[in-house]
């Protein structure tokens, strides 16, 4: 949403849906929000997730949503992972 | 062959079978094919034919010149426009492109106001702005090649997101038949118009 671009709506529609995907893909494991970046036409997924799946289950559901999303949005998605022990706590000041 | 029996070994591992099989059956079969290539041609032709790059091509065609190409890059972040300003301009004098001049035309805001509540409550709003930074890289002086590679360079490495480009390009060349005044070339035709 710069000044003077199109696709606004188009990119916060997808933002969207990526969160709620990926709040679905790997249920009740999410450490915080996920950030999305674009760069050209790949999409960019960081994700912090909690330790309770082995990992070969992670790199499974990493290949399914990288795949799946690929074919949705006709673009390349990378999904980048990191496993965090526990929440980090974020204080308002 | 070697395809049937890659995806009977990696259907006996828990590893998804679309990604790995993929990527082992294009490995696997190089190594087949040169191998029956150099049994077939022999390894001679190689040696000896000069070796080119497929990626450089060399034609002869005489190159389009660009008087000033101008890039404005659009942002949300101040500190990220600065960033990638140093990074343009180290990337231009790396290759020898003179930088013009860097303009950073002041900040577009666009603000709206919002009901802050769901129902009523006409009296107390919210405001929201997005703000716009913008930064103008002029540089002068390239031929289409030079432009072409600093361009595809710089959008590769732009920063996610947050900065736009917007590219214009003005040429330079003078078509042949306005090289001579028109006056020059036709006094005969001016002769005719004065006799009639």
């Amino acid at each position: 949403n710069l000044c003077g671009e199109a696709g606004a709506a188009q990119r916060a529609l997808e933002d969207a849906f990526l969160r709620r995907f990926l709040a679905g893909t790997f249920p009740g494991l999410l450490a915080d929000e996920v950030v999305l970046k674009r760069r050209g036409n790949l999409l960019v997924l960081c994700a912090l997730l909690g330790r309770a799946l082995p990992p070969h289950k992670l790199y499974f559901l990493l290949g399914y949503a990288e795949t799946l999303l690929g074919t949705f949005y006709k673009c390349p998605v990378r999904l980048e992972l990191q496993t965090v022990p526990a929440r980090v706590p974020y204080k308002h000041l | 062959m070697a395809a049937g029996w890659l995806r009977r070994l990696c259907q006996g591992s828990a590893f998804p079978v679309s990604y790995a099989s993929r990527i082992m059956q294009k490995q696997y079969f190089l190594p087949s094919s040169n191998l029956m290539g150099a049994r077939l041609a022999g390894s001679y032709g190689d040696t000896q034919e000069p070796k080119t790059n497929p990626l450089v091509s060399i034609s002869d065609e005489p190159e389009t010149l660009y008087k000033r190409l101008s890039i404005l890059v659009k942002g949300h972040d101040k500190a990220v426009l600065d960033s990638y300003e140093y990074f343009a301009v180290l990337a231009a004098k790396e290759l020898g492109i003179s930088v013009e001049k860097v303009d950073k035309p002041p900040k577009t805001i666009e603000r709206f106001t919002l009901l802050k509540s769901v129902h009523i409550y006409k009296k107390h709003r919210v405001q929201y702005e997005m703000r716009t930074h913008y930064m103008c890289l002029e540089l002068k002086y390239l031929t289409s090649s030079t432009a072409a590679v600093y361009l595809e360079y710089v959008q590769r490495n732009l920063p996610e997101g947050v900065a736009m480009e917007v590219k214009k390009t003005k040429i330079e060349k003078i078509p042949e038949h306005i090289q001579k005044p028109v006056w020059d070339t036709l006094p005969q035709v001016e002769e005719t118009k004065v006799k009639s």
